[in-house]
């Protein structure tokens, strides 16, 4: 089924709806009907973001509605799967968690663009949750894939796979194999070239970086020196970005006039980036009556990011900073 | 966050299982409707500490005091179970 739920807004304004940049410009905004739930994904291009539209209430194991949106066409499409859809590179694929969380997933999105809903390949060896995947490298035969998922604090899945030019999956190996078994850390987010991951370390209650070694064991290459919200990287692994709550502070409430709407909650938050090449963290948004978060990188450096205003009346967008 | 939904229910048996006092709190900004006997998270500590940053978090207090350290994201029970008592034996 396709509806058009999103509004494409040109906005070059420097502030709207509570939400001050501090850097770079805001280029789309698209607004959506039903509120998804805090998880996103955009692909390299920015041309579709995957979401999931939670369930209503408050039961475990209920499954939420993932859709794609089509950014250039503003149609968005129901796909299959409980919530967690995640491209993989610009393959046009999704890898998406089955209800049970017992395997994973592999669609082309062409099928589902055409409501063809049966997966090309289903992970089995593949365990756990918060699934991230990054693109190896490619010959002229096959691209080369990997995908993590976080089984616990203390272990996680890794497989690493083949897309071949003729639309099939190989697994390299069908056993499931076990990334950084001696680190232990939350939330892992792989870069985008497959080689890097990023989560939160339990042992310094700190966000870091870790190289993945040829035998799945890890290295730690940078510590950003305070707990962030969920890691992305940019296309080089220069750049990662996050989001982070703060108090509002007195001085952030302005009521100097009558058409400033006072804050409803007390707490924002923002969207950073962190360059690892010169250990500087740098504030993209200042929100006063919105959440900017779980930001993520384009291929041409663009970042985009889900905004929940505190008000139930506005509505939730994704948004396109040109920083 | 889906996830949380399932992670509350093990944390809740955790702590009735081990007699840990647990206290619940949610979402300044939530999905759901808020119900009379919700307790909505208004910490500035807990916020600066990065409670909100995300969903489940837990966070243990011991002899009244805060520890620095917090679990965030979906952890399945048995490990779950695991790191809280390993974080509670620590001296």
């Amino acid at each position: 089924m396709k509806l058009f739920v999103a509004a494409l807004t040109l906005a070059f304004s420097i502030s709207s709806f509570g939400q001050d940049i501090l850097q770079g410009f805001i280029s789309k905004k698209f607004t959506v009907d039903e509120a998804p739930s805090f998880f996103f994904k955009v692909n390299g291009d920015g041309s579709m973001i995957s979401y999931t539209i939670p369930a209503p209430g408050r039961k475990p194991i209920e499954p939420g509605k993932n859709k794609l949106l089509d950014t250039n066409t503003g149609v968005t499409t129901d796909i299959p799967g409980p919530h967690d859809p995640v491209f993989i590179g610009d393959l046009n694929l999704l890898i998406i968690p089955t209800i049970s969380h017992s395997q994973y997933q592999i669609y082309r999105i062409n099928d589902l663009l055409k409501n063809f809903t049966n997966p090309i390949a289903s992970i089995k060896s593949l365990k756990g949750f918060y699934q991230s995947a990054g693109v190896l490298g490619k010959n002229p035969q096959y691209t080369f894939i990997r995908v993590i998922a976080e089984r616990s604090a203390m272990a996680h899945s890794i497989i690493d796979m083949k897309y071949s030019t003729g639309g099939r999956i190989y697994l390299d190996d069908s056993r499931e194999r076990i990334l950084c078994p001696t680190t232990n850390f939350k939330l892992p987010m792989l870069s985008k070239n497959g080689k890097f991951v990023a989560g939160l370390d339990i042992f310094t209650n700190t966000s870091g970086v870790w190289k993945i070694l040829d035998n799945y064991e890890c290295e730690k290459v940078a510590d950003l020196g305070l707990k962030t919200g969920k890691l992305n990287f940019n296309y080089d692994n220069t750049k990662l970005t996050y989001h982070l709550y703060r108090p509002l502070e007195s001085g952030n409430t302005d009521t100097s006039t009558d058409y400033v709407p006072l804050p409803e909650a007390t707490n924002v938050a923002d969207i950073f980036v962190y360059d690892m090449e010169t250990g500087t963290h740098t504030q993209m948004t200042k929100n006063l009556t919105a959440n900017s978060m779980y930001p993520d990188f384009l291929r041409d450096g663009s970042l985009v990011f889900v905004n929940h205003p505190h008000s139930k009346e506005e509505r939730v967008s994704f948004v396109f900073l040109n920083p | 966050m889906p996830l949380s939904r399932n992670g509350l229910e093990d944390i809740i048996e955790i702590a009735e299982a081990n007699k840990l006092p647990l206290q619940i709190l949610i979402d300044p900004n939530p999905f759901v409707e808020l119900e009379s006997t919700d307790v909505v998270l208004d910490s500035q500590t807990l916020v600066k500490r990065g409670m909100l940053n995300h969903f489940p978090s837990l966070v243990i207090y011991k002899n009244g005091t805060l520890i620095p350290w917090m679990i965030q994201g979906y952890e399945a029970k048995n490990s779950l179970e695991k790191l809280i008592k390993n974080k509670l034996e620590e001296p």
